[in-house]
């Protein structure tokens, strides 16, 4: 191998691991995080201590799935509004660079105004995605702009703050209302 | 703020319709799983799933970091595998499967059958990310809500252990790599879910189109239905065989020049006969036929026949394997083809006549239609080696190919005294099914020989008449006094060969292309795509006697109504085309014929004559083909010389 | 419908940089390679195709007389581009005629009509250079006495294969045979006849139990078969058999119309004149498919009424049917709003418009050569390509017999020619079917970009 080889090589291997360590290890997924809400004020999960939370991730720009999940995140919300008043729901924007306070403020209030959009710096919210074992990746656009892949499952947190169950993206909006319903009896 | 929600979807809108507006994705679309099924299913039990091969074993993690092989998982139920990983986000791939066996899960809860028969289980292909414990808060979502059946979310202890499953199931996974060598987060692979039965037999491989919970059930009830009928006979939905039916063509194009043609096809699954005594027909021939000679070095026995028998319908016994006996002369076709005017053989190739009926060749001292052989067990001999046949290159290949293969063990010895297949016994073999084809007994032969007035119509007895005299047919097509062989082993120029070698073309041919549907066609397309046809002189070519151009051998008229086309060159198509052809003196030229002559028949007498030819088809016919149904047909199976089934093919 | 995510076009060349369903509009610019005749189950090229398989037939005295897989390079970005890159005779002459590959196609099935073998190509371990994986010699054994496997069409897991004829008289009744991806006989399932329809219902006067081509609209969850004729016939020669009047009774008049989930036939339509290539619409509002009958010189169409019922109706005349022109292969454009048809006899592709399928129209035509049969047209519809061969015995004689693989571009308004490769001149046969190779189906990289954008680097890792 040639000089010039080895440094493909090694430029090569860390672009491979830096995805997978972003995600990948054998500590526990979950856990408390610091970021900024949608109000401009610092948010610790752990301050949600005794309300069930409903964790999602995504970005404002992102054309299908996010809205999906936000709206039904809202029928749960609306579902549920007699029964608790110990539920919260987090939508984590994992593109700070757009996502604003101000423009995260705008779209989830539009889906429902229990839900608290956070975001941060890059590195805050890369921090807590790796804690969830949440990939993303930025994709640039050919005409400009960009997108974000990203996993889209559904973190549900109970009242002490323990990651309990995690439910795949693409189970419909019926399901998540048994299992937080499911939840709230058995631990509230 | 509803803008700024719809302005991506709006973006997207534009998209779709500037940039890509020629080739719009329907992968766009969501998929069936998602939604209602579009279409009717068929009835529960209405259609078999026959097993697509085994489902493999392999070593997992469950939830709880324990190992287990995926056989224990599936636990003698059904089971339904998926491949996923947590972190895919396709709305077609894994959270498709997710959708779908959720409502399987939701239709659990209300089905007591589903929820203890059948068993969900995803496997992630991804152990880096998807570890037990993230398979377990997988799992917990059942802890919550819908209790009844099991989905089961299972991982692999290591890209190492996952890799044999992924192959065994043919899941390929490719990670997905941009341009600047980044790899990303997802995964590209195809969607395919397993349907597993207790015996670990997969029963049916659902892709994105197919994933929709209403399938599978519907799938799962079919095989539990038909598993628990097992043991019952099911009954195909068939009309009733007509065993009268058999010895006629299973593919029956009569009438096909009218507009109002309709078909009358057979089912060849349906195409099923009994075995007949083919020694005692042959010992005993039926009535208007004489005792058939047997040469006395090959007497007839069980054994010979059922071995010639098997012999004749072996497609193995060409070069390539695609060729028997019976492809030339198919037994509901009259033991001759009535699909052809001539035959074709091996990779297409133009044979320059008409395939002869077997039935009664017993009695023929000569064969072949220039004659050029003189009994059966040298005839077999010509079609095996003719290159345009079946084409096999020497008779040694032959002979080593049948001793290659295994259903031939033991057979020519015990048919031949302990004889092994030699140039000698294969003739003797083929001889002797051939001889036993005898077919008499027919209404012409009961009104004949057993004096039943009745057995023959009117239009029949007057055409038996004009046969014997006006029309004098019966001066080649011989009735004798207490049997008749409607032949004279002789050869006869009609000029029919004489006007194919000698004739000119018409400019324009007509081609009938579908049912009443004929076009004048130009000869300059037709020569286009044609070879020239080879010369045929008839018995000439035997004889080399200046004589014989265009002689050919008088063929019996026994089941000649099973036998068009007709003459040497099948070239004409009915029974009144062949009296219109004698009737006009045949085609002159210096060496006719002399008994051919205008006749003057009137269009009665034409008639009469064509019911008489149809009163000639033997009773037994049915039996015979019946009995052919019966054969085995030899075909390239495991252990023979041509067979390979290897994926280690050495050919460069 | 979809398989594999779909990549984003500016990283054609490379690997599987598939965009993910985060950003499914992104994906659905990138799709625009790729024939337009295969199942829909299958996984698509994206972008520029790298390589057309052709399944060509030996001619007994030129070459090695052997059947062959030929790898043309057909990458305009290519050192190679324009030449045969690869020829791997596979072993005597077969009747070389269909090919496809299998859902996640890595393997190539390609069959031979008159010896009835099954060739399994690996076309993933090297796209430029396939290998010979598989032979399957006892199809007629397992399949209980199919003869002719013609189409093989990819359904999840495992292919379809359409038969032409069967052991027992060479006629054309037959059925379709089901083999697992791995190779291994499945279920043989035969045509309706008027002994057994099956349950289908007869709607005109026909039901001979032949068959062809078979397509699927799985969204309808129908299959359709069409109908041509028996051994004896399509490997006799051509104006032999025009002069044979039994043997031009043995020609197809059906479609059949089948329940896709089932394998079991619903309706046996009358379409007179041998209907041969099937095509299927592409687009999820467009319920029909197309079909055109080679002696009658007709297109059928296929379509689902508003009534939701399948009917079948001849809705354009395909040259001057008294000439006998002869329709063979067909290709139809991935936006469903044209249909290349060719003609054998006159050599020529003609371009229907089919924006209203009760009414196509013919808009173009070209005569291509001497003869022609296949036409294999890129997704994006820009790209097209031509052979020659119709079958051994049925191809012109003489001078006529012109054996070519031919590339064009369609620019709007007409073909150019980009480049021709001569078959006879090659040594090489009849040129047949046509099926399209790339290196980023596999997640590989074209050798050349390799070198190009990895400056130096030893690819063997020493």
């Amino acid at each position: 191998m040639t000089r010039a080889d080895k440094k493909l090589w090694l430029v090569l291997l860390f672009t491979i691991l830096s995805v997978t360590m972003a995600s990948a290890g054998t500590e526990e997924i979950g856990g408390d995080f610091t970021l900024t809400d949608h109000n401009n004020d610092t948010f610790r999960l752990s301050q949600l201590q005794g309300k069930l939370v409903l964790l999602s991730f995504g970005y404002t720009y992102c054309p299908d799935i996010c809205p999906t999940e936000l709206a039904k995140l809202a029928v749960v919300f609306d579902t549920l509004k007699g029964e608790s008043d110990d539920l919260q729901g987090l939508f984590v924007s994992l593109d700070p660079d757009r996502d604003t306070p101000a423009v995260l403020s705008d779209y989830v209030g539009y889906f429902n105004s229990e839900i608290v959009g956070l975001t941060g710096s890059e590195k805050a919210v890369d921090q807590v995605a790796r804690q969830y074992r949440v990939k993303y990746q930025r994709n640039d656009k050919a005409g400009g702009g960009y997108s974000i892949d990203h996993s889209a499952n559904l973190y549900l947190i109970d009242q002490m703050g323990e990651l309990v169950v995690v439910i795949p993206y693409g189970m419909p909006v019926e399901h998540i209302v048994d299992v937080v319903r499911g939840m709230l009896s058995v631990d509230g | 703020m509803v803008f700024r929600f719809f302005q991506p979807f709006l973006i997207a809108a534009i998209f779709v319709t500037t940039v890509d507006a020629n080739s719009i994705n329907p992968s766009v679309i969501s998929a069936p799983g998602y939604g209602e099924l579009a279409y009717k299913l068929p009835e529960i039990g209405s259609y078999q799933l026959p097993p697509l091969g085994e489902a493999s074993n392999g070593e997992v993690l469950i939830a709880e970091g324990e190992q287990r092989t995926l056989y224990e998982l599936f636990n003698g139920k059904y089971v339904l595998l998926a491949f996923i990983y947590s972190t895919c986000s396709d709305v077609n791939g894994c959270p498709l499967t997710s959708h779908v066996f959720y409502k399987i899960k939701s239709a659990m809860q209300r089905d007591q059958v589903l929820a203890s028969r059948l068993k969900l289980i995803s496997l992630s292909f991804d152990p880096e990310v998807d570890t037990p414990s993230v398979m377990g808060l997988y799992g917990n979502n059942f802890r919550y809500a819908g209790s009844a059946g099991e989905w089961q979310f299972v991982t692999t202890a290591s890209q190492q252990s996952l890799d044999p499953i992924l192959k065994s199931y043919n899941q390929v996974i490719l990670r997905e790599t941009d341009s600047s060598g980044r790899t990303h987060v997802g995964y590209s692979h195809v969607l395919r879910v397993f349907l597993i039965d207790p015996e670990k037999n997969i029963r049916n491989i659902y892709s994105v189109d197919f994933l929709h919970q209403d399938l599978i059930i519907n799938d799962l009830k079919t095989i539990l239905q038909q598993a628990q009928r097992s043991g019952e006979t099911i009954k195909l939905a068939t009309a009733s065989q007509q065993t009268s039916r058999l010895s006629k063509p299973g593919d029956n194009k009569l009438g096909y020049e009218l507009s109002d043609y309709v078909t009358d096809s057979q089912d060849l699954e349906l195409r099923k006969g009994e075995k007949a005594d083919l020694l005692s027909i042959a010992n005993n021939p039926p009535l208007g036929l004489p005792a058939i000679p047997v040469p006395v070095d090959n007497p007839l026995s069980r054994e010979k026949i059922e071995l010639g028998r098997k012999l004749f319908y072996d497609r193995r016994l060409s070069l390539n394997d695609t060729f028997s006996c019976a492809m030339c002369h198919v037994p509901d076709q009259g033991f001759t083809s009535n699909e052809l005017a001539m035959a074709v053989g091996i990779e297409g190739r133009s044979v320059r006549r008409n395939s002869p009926s077997v039935y009664n060749s017993a009695y023929s001292k000569l064969l072949f239609h220039d004659g050029r052989e003189e009994n059966l067990e040298q005839q077999a001999w010509g079609p095996l080696l003719a290159n345009n046949e079946m084409a096999n290159p020497s008779i040694g290949y032959v002979l080593n190919k049948i001793r290659q293969i295994d259903d031939y063990r033991g057979l020519f010895e015990a048919a031949f005294d302990g004889r092994s297949v030699s140039m000698e016994t294969l003739g003797m073999a083929l001889a002797s099914y051939q001889r036993a084809l005898v077919s008499a007994d027919s209404p012409f032969d009961r009104w004949r020989y057993a004096g039943d007035e009745t057995a023959l119509s009117e239009s029949a007895k007057r055409g038996f008449e004009i046969f014997t005299g006006k029309a004098g047919c019966v001066a080649c097509h011989s009735i004798g006094e207490r049997s008749a062989l409607f032949m004279d082993d002789q050869l006869h120029n009609t000029g029919i060969g004489y006007r194919e070698s000698m004739g000119f073309s018409p400019d324009k041919q007509p081609v009938t292309v579908a049912p009443g549907i004929s076009i004048e066609i130009d000869r300059a397309i037709i020569d286009q795509v044609g070879e020239k046809p080879p010369t045929d002189v008839g018995r000439y070519e035997v004889t080399q006697n200046p004589h014989d151009r265009w002689k050919y051998k008088t063929p019996s008229l026994r089941n000649v109504d099973l036998t068009a086309p007709y003459m040497h060159n099948g070239s004409l198509s009915t029974l009144h085309e062949v009296v219109d052809f004698y009737d006009q003196g045949g085609v002159p030229n210096e060496l006719l014929d002399p008994l051919i002559r205008p006749l003057g028949l009137s269009s009665q007498e034409r008639s009469d004559l064509v019911d008489f030819m149809r009163s000639l088809t033997g009773s037994n016919v049915d039996t015979l083909v019946a009995d052919a149904f019966n054969a085995p047909i030899g075909d390239v199976g495991e252990g023979d010389p041509s067979w390979v089934h290897g994926s280690e093919v050495e050919v460069r | 419908m979809r398989l594999f995510k779909k990549k984003p076009a500016k990283s054609i060349a490379l690997a599987s940089a598939l965009a993910i369903g985060a950003t499914l509009f992104g994906a659905t610019l990138s799709l625009q390679a790729d024939e337009t005749c295969q199942s829909p189950y299958m996984a698509k090229i994206v972008g520029q195709e790298d390589f057309v398989y052709v399944w060509t037939l030996g001619i007994e005295g030129m070459g090695d007389g052997q059947d062959k897989l030929v790898t043309v390079d057909v990458n305009p970005k290519s050192a190679n581009y324009g030449k045969v890159v690869d020829s791997l005779s596979i072993g005597g002459r077969n009747e070389a005629h269909h090919s496809g590959f299998t859902d996640d196609r890595r393997y190539l099935w390609a069959g031979g009509l008159d010896t009835n073998k099954l060739f399994i190509f690996d076309v993933h371990s090297d796209p430029a250079k396939p290998t010979l994986h598989k032979v399957v010699t006892d199809f007629v054994e397992k399949s209980g006495g199919v003869v002719g496997p013609h189409t093989t069409y990819a359904l999840p897991g495992r292919i379809m294969i359409t038969g032409l004829s069967n052991n027992k008289d060479h006629g054309g009744r037959t059925a379709l045979v089901e083999y697992t991806n791995e190779g291994e006989y499945i279920a043989t399932h035969w045509m309706p006849t008027d002994q057994n329809l099956r349950g289908a219902e007869k709607t005109g006067k026909y039901a001979d139990g032949y068959s062809y081509d078979v397509r699927v609209l799985p969204r309808r969850n129908i299959m359709l078969t069409s109908s041509f004729t028996g051994w004896s016939n399509y490997m006799m020669d051509f104006g032999k058999m025009l002069q044979d009047k039994q043997a031009m009774k043995r020609f197809g008049n059906t479609v059949v119309l089948w329940d896709l989930h089932s394998k079991k036939p619903t309706k046996v339509f009358d379409v007179p004149g041998a209907p041969l290539e099937i095509r299927c619409a592409w687009q999820p509002d467009h319920n029909w498919c197309v079909t055109t009958t080679a002696l009658t010189s007709k297109i059928w169409l296929i379509y689902e009424d508003q009534q939701g019922e399948w009917q079948a109706e001849a809705v354009a005349d395909v040259g001057d049917a008294s000439k006998v022109p002869l329709p063979v292969d067909i290709s139809i454009s991935s936006d469903d709003s044209r249909l290349w048809v060719n003609t054998f006899m006159d050599g020529k592709t003609r371009l229907f418009d089919m924006t209203n399928p009760h009414k196509p129209k013919q808009v173009y035509e070209k005569v291509i050569g001497r003869q022609v049969n296949m036409a294999s047209s890129s997704w994006d519809s820009t790209r097209i390509y031509y052979t020659s061969s119709l079958l051994a015995n049925w191809d012109k004689k003489g001078e006529d017999n012109e054996q070519y693989f031919k590339s064009y571009v369609w620019n709007g308004e007409q073909l150019v020619e980009k480049f021709a490769i001569d078959f006879k001149a090659l040594k090489l046969g009849r040129a047949h079917q046509m099926r399209f190779g790339a290196y980023s189906l596999y997640g590989q990289v074209r050798p050349e970009d390799r070198q190009t954008s990895i400056a130096g680097l030893d690819t063997t890792g020493k």
